[in-house]
């Protein structure tokens, strides 16, 4: 089959090009190429605002009990040069009035110097997704554009639509922006595509990787101690809170995070004996199927958990006492409660051997932004506008941007700025969507919660040391971003039809079976190609 | 009223206007209990709703931050104004482009007809993808106009097929006699079969209006600048997702009283389902009025 | 039918054109922009035979033939149960969607107290107006396995009851869903229909001592066949589409299997990798499915002498 479509793709685009005496456009597939390495951005911490916590590990966030008192402007003039600008991004939030009745947009084209016009989209459902392809395909991204993830053929896509920013970013060429040195290597790995750095990242660092969360005022309500535990103590904990005629279980969802770490799971494909494995073919995964199987038949898990359909309310309302959520969430759970005592606890789980469980973490970036083909001047200036969008927590700069103009857009709180009506609205709630296009390294900040901030830290420093990205992660399989995606989404559904009950897990070798042949083989291949092309291999 | 007729006809029995009565009964108690849920959900407070698990059934008090936090800052307001241009505007290009068509394809063995029927009707079988539509709409020089809102969606096929499905049901005698008065064409379609049709000419503005008061993918694709939002696509982007970090989740930038997003979304049904309940009674007179008289009678 | 025209005599094309050119134009600005929004970019479903990249320029793209197709004549056993899926739930919901606003209709007409019928009515039609994913929040707050009902029993130390993550009831659920969601609101159209019946058909009907149920039958149920059969015509012609956002934001909780329907076996196995020439060339195929279903049926409907979508 695949033989017969590759002769027939290439004799039949031959045909058409000949006939027409223009060459069609094809999707390169050729592994090395998609992955050549580029020298990364020279990595230089800017020297801000000092952390309320030392940073124990390259990978730990700037963590901060509240925002620094004076913040100092760290920019002189202003990055733009009059010239009109326009973007494209997501939002997660209620857009903010037009520039035309907004102080804060009319003051944020001020501090850049050139007008800024956006296009906002919601990333409600798919629509960003679909607002992205048919922007590609209409041309009318604009000149900053935040990038769709789930597009398909990314590196020849950037490679067509994008600026190629390696002579401006690579090595030591980036400390003309500060602020974009200022974010991490993993970061830029991940903009790098066929050989060139071809975006900027909006990163996220550690924040959004997954673990377990648990009340802690429950626990301790129940007199229960979870301490760092391992497989059997979490069930053991998770049968004693848990109660059934109290509508009270132990997990808001499978608690599959903790589980990884503590059967030592790799973080999607790993290199083992010299040869990639997905997580998915070994034995570990298999166990880790069957305790979340069996804490759902158990009746430890919300009834509705599997489907996961409102897992932060149960954790608020306690009807959860453990879910599985990210660090940034941990703030958002904190303004829910609706108990005075309300606290959550970050337990550090340990493998079967007793040592800290290897954490997975999620993606460095939340996404990454490129810049339209553009003169040397122009892309110089467009860079410049996003180091201004990537100044540092706690300077003015950064509170400008989250907060806008003290008095009419936040009010402070001590030092912490509490937006106002107003901000809400016009700094679309501390969030205006620039933040897609760049923005600074993520803080563990969660004003009026210093305790909230020691536990985060504290579990931090316990288990960056052994915390890995995933090995793949800055790589590009063609066979992955297409039916790779679809195969994500069949375990993803299998497991589910495991945890219920519902298949077991011969079904589960029978799928894998069947990815490996159908994709699975052939990921594995591309992923090898382009670490061996990375010289990783 | 009908006591006249009581007598004459074997009227309903006791019975089977109980049955009916409870029938209906049950009907509109599972359509009402949930709105009444949607409505408390919009008004209760955090705790509440955080209590109940995401959707109350009855309020503990009226907390309308909800409310507040959506007309904050008078994006929504503007948008109210422009979708009510659009479901409008377009409702009126529809019906006249619609009943048109419709009647030039009601008139038995007119020139043309099954070629621009099976137009009408194919249309309805095959659907464009998003991005030709999105190409087209471009070309056309439509992108950030209310236009790329009204004319891609403003003839529906279906509703063509209706109308004239409707209009073929006016008895041939009265289009005949205004024919043999020397009436044309478009005379007869305006001064007879229009006035003849209100009904079907409610419903199908109806289906037109409502359609244009829902649409917000169109906008989403075509209209870059957000003050020509139509309202449902400014309300949806308060329906915040699931996505990694999301609202709130941003360090500081949670003022403590937003209200939960559960209200919110449960609001932003209440207010753009308001305008609907406004307009609905002044249509439904027209589609339901032949009900009298088949009630009164029957 | 006959043309009811004083000329009977056949005429020449030109003659009937000439006849009719009022008509034609003002079937003008709708035939344009059908035209226009509609079948221009229906040109653009081309790309089921490329490798369609939307950052190449247009007509740019490869000629892949029919390699697009494969996803549907390929004989994936998935697809065929994708296939067998969305037959099966068209036809639960031909036999008790489709009838619903019918039964409901006839149910409010049939009522004396005007006001009742309004009310009634008006509360019925509303939740047409929920979007999908509030419809789904709602019954999975009184449904689901944490929802009113289950919890209910689960205080009361009884068994639960999985509503919604049972495979077996998951057609009956988006049945039920849909009847919640639609029916109101589909009475207008026929509300609509009973006001052109001809009053005097009741008279008469009454005079000959007819009863309310022969008069239903007799009179209201033949004044609204015609409707009802064009109604049913079109619906099949839609009998490959169900209710995609529905289905796929349900998936989660009773697991592919039961619920993949053509819809998202597309979007599930092209769509979301990204191949849009996959998503054109199932338009196309389903499209020429429904051209042959609604021809046929219309074909079936004029055998017994109703006049379907368009007369003979």
């Amino acid at each position: 089959m695949t033989m017969r479509r590759r002769t027939f793709l290439a004799g039949s685009a031959a045909a058409v090009g000949a006939l027409s005496g223009c060459a069609t456009v094809t999707r390169s597939t050729d592994i090395a190429a998609l992955n050549k390495p580029v020298a990364l951005p020279t990595y230089k911490r800017f020297d801000g605002p000092k952390p309320d916590l030392p940073r124990s590990h390259p990978l730990m966030p700037d963590c901060f009990y509240k925002f620094p008192a004076n913040p100092t402007k760290v920019t002189s003039g202003v990055p733009a040069d009059g010239s009109d600008l326009s973007g494209s991004v997501p939002t997660s939030n209620p857009i903010p009035p037009t520039a035309d009745r907004n102080p804060y947009w009319q003051e944020l084209n001020r501090r850049i110097g050139s007008p800024l016009a956006l296009t906002i989209t919601s990333a409600t459902g798919s629509d960003f997704t679909n607002k992205f392809a048919t922007s590609v395909a209409g041309d009318t991204l604009g000149d900053l554009f935040n990038v769709d993830g789930k597009f398909s053929y990314l590196p020849q896509f950037l490679e067509a639509r994008a600026q190629d920013l390696t002579e401006y970013l690579s090595g030591d060429a980036i400390l003309e922006y500060p602020f974009l040195a200022n974010l991490s290597p993993d970061s830029w790995r991940g903009c790098v595509f066929s050989g060139g750095i071809r975006a900027v990242p909006i990163q996220r660092g550690v924040m959004s990787s997954s673990l377990l969360l648990a009340r802690r005022d429950l626990l301790d309500q129940f007199g229960v101690e979870l301490g760092s535990p391992g497989v059997d103590e979490l069930n053991a904990v998770a049968k004693a809170v848990t109660d059934g005629k109290k509508n009270r279980w132990a997990f808001a969802v499978p608690p599959t995070a903790a589980l990884s770490a503590m059967l030592g799971l790799p973080n999607g494909w790993e290199v083992r004996d010299g040869r990639l494995v997905h997580g998915r073919e070994l034995p570990e995964y298999k166990e880790m199927l069957a305790i979340t199987a069996k804490m759902q038949a158990d009746g430890l898990i919300h009834p509705d958990g599997v489907a996961k359909n409102n897992q932060k309310v149960w954790f608020s309302q306690g009807s959860a006492v453990m879910t599985q959520d990210t660090y940034s969430s941990i703030q958002s759970f904190y303004r829910r409660a609706v108990t005075k005592n309300f606290a959550i606890s970050l337990p550090v789980v340990r493998d079967s051997a007793g040592k800290v469980g290897r954490f997975l973490l999620g993606s460095p970036n939340n996404s990454i932004s490129a810049i339209r083909p553009s003169s040397p001047e122009r892309t110089k200036m467009l860079l410049r506008v996003l180091n201004w969008m990537a100044a540092p927590f706690g300077t003015e700069e950064y509170l400008f941007r989250k907060f806008g103009l003290a008095g009419r857009h936040y009010t402070l709180d001590g030092t912490d700025p509490v937006l106002t009506d107003a901000g809400r609205s016009e700094v679309c709630l501390g969030e205006f969507p620039i933040q897609y296009l760049a923005d600074g390294g993520y803080p563990v900040y969660f004003p009026g919660h210093a305790d909230a901030v020691d536990v985060a830290y504290n579990h931090l420093k316990t288990i960056l040391p052994t915390a890995i990205l995933q090995p793949t992660y800055g790589l590009y399989s063609s066979t992955d971003s297409t039916k790779g995606k679809v195969a994500d989404k069949d375990f993803e559904s299998l497991t589910k039809e495991i945890q219920l009950g519902r298949s077991d897990l011969k079904d589960w070798d029978k799928a894998v079976a069947n990815w490996r042949k159908s994709s699975g083989d052939a990921i594995r291949h591309e992923y090898e190609e382009a670490l061996s092309a990375q010289g990783r291999k | 009223m009908s006591t006249i007729q009581k007598g004459i006809d074997d009227g309903p029995g006791t019975a089977s206007r109980a049955v009916k009565g409870v029938v209906l009964l049950i009907c509109c108690a599972i359509v009402i209990i949930p709105f009444i849920g949607v409505i408390s959900t919009s008004i209760a407070s955090q705790q509440h709703v955080t209590n109940s698990g995401g959707f109350v059934l009855w309020p503990d008090g009226l907390n309308l931050d909800a409310y507040k936090s959506i007309f904050n800052g008078g994006v929504v307001q503007r948008a109210l104004l422009v979708s009510v241009v659009i479901a409008t505007g377009g409702t009126l290009i529809s019906l006249a482009g619609s009943t048109m068509l419709a009647y030039a394809l009601s008139r038995p063995g007119s020139f043309g007809q099954r070629p621009i029927l099976m137009i009408v009707l194919f249309s309805l079988l095959f659907s464009p993808g998003l991005i030709p539509n999105y190409l087209v709409v471009k070309e056309f020089g439509l992108l950030d106009s209310l236009l790329a809102l009204i004319l891609p969606t403003a003839i529906s096929g279906f509703n063509v097929i209706v109308l004239r499905s409707f209009f073929m049901g006016i008895p041939d005698s009265v289009l005949d006699s205004a024919r043999i008065d020397g009436a044309g064409d478009f005379r007869i379609f305006w001064s007879i079969v229009l006035p003849l049709s209100k009904a079907v000419l409610a419903v199908v503005g109806l289906f037109y209006a409502v359609g244009y008061w829902n649409a917000f993918f169109n906008a989403m694709l075509y209209i870059s600048d957000t003050a020509k939002w139509p309202l449902q696509l400014v309300l949806r982007t308060y329906v915040v997702n699931n996505t990694e970090l999301s609202s709130g989740d941003l360090g500081g930038a949670s003022a403590d009283q937003l209200p939960p997003q559960e209200s919110i979304q449960m609001a932003i049904l209440v207010v753009s389902l308001v305008p609907i309940l406004i307009v609905y009674p002044f249509l439904q007179r027209h589609f339901a009025k032949g009900m009298l008289t088949g009630a009164v009678k029957g | 039918m006959t043309d009811s025209r004083p000329s009977a005599k056949p005429l020449s094309w030109w003659a009937r054109a000439r006849r009719d050119k009022i008509l034609l134009l003002m079937a003008l600005p709708g035939l344009a922009l059908l035209l226009v929004f509609h079948y221009l970019p229906l040109l653009g479903n081309l790309i089921a035979f490329q490798e369609y990249l939307p950052f190449v320029p247009l007509g740019r793209s490869a000629w892949v033939g029919w390699d697009n197709f494969a996803v549907i004549f390929n004989g994936d056993p998935e697809f065929l149960n994708a296939l067998k899926n969305t037959l099966l739930i068209t036809l639960v919901q031909v036999i008790f969607v489709f009838p619903a606003p019918i039964a409901l209709a006839l149910l409010l007409n049939s009522l004396l107290s005007e006001r009742i019928k309004r009310v009634v009515q008006s509360v019925l039609y509303l939740p047409h107006f929920l979007s999908w994913v509030i419809v789904i929040a709602i019954f999975q707050q009184i449904l689901g396995g944490s929802g009113m009902i289950n919890n209910f029993l689960r205080e009361h130390g009884m068994g639960t009851i999985d509503f919604l993550g049972n495979p077996d009831g998951f057609i009956a659920l988006l049945t039920s869903q849909v009847i919640w969601k639609d029916t109101g609101w589909g009475t207008i159209l026929f509300l609509a229909a009973l006001t052109q019946i001809d009053p005097g058909l009741y008279e008469a009907a009454r005079v000959d001592g007819a009863s309310r149920w022969r008069q239903l039958w007799h009179v209201t149920v033949p004044g609204i066949r015609g409707l009802i059969i064009l109604l049913l015509i079109l619906r099949l012609g839609d009998s490959l589409t169900v209710g995609f956002e529905q289905i796929i934001l349900q998936q989660n909780l009773v697991g592919r299997p039961a619920s993949e329907v053509l819809d998202t076996y597309v979007y599930n196995n092209g769509v979301l990798a990204g191949q849009w020439g996959v998503s054109a060339a199932v338009g196309l195929v389903k499209g020429l499915v429904a051209v042959v279903l609604v021809l046929g049926a219309n074909k079936i409907a004029h055998i017994f002498g109703e006049a379907g979508v368009y007369k003979k």
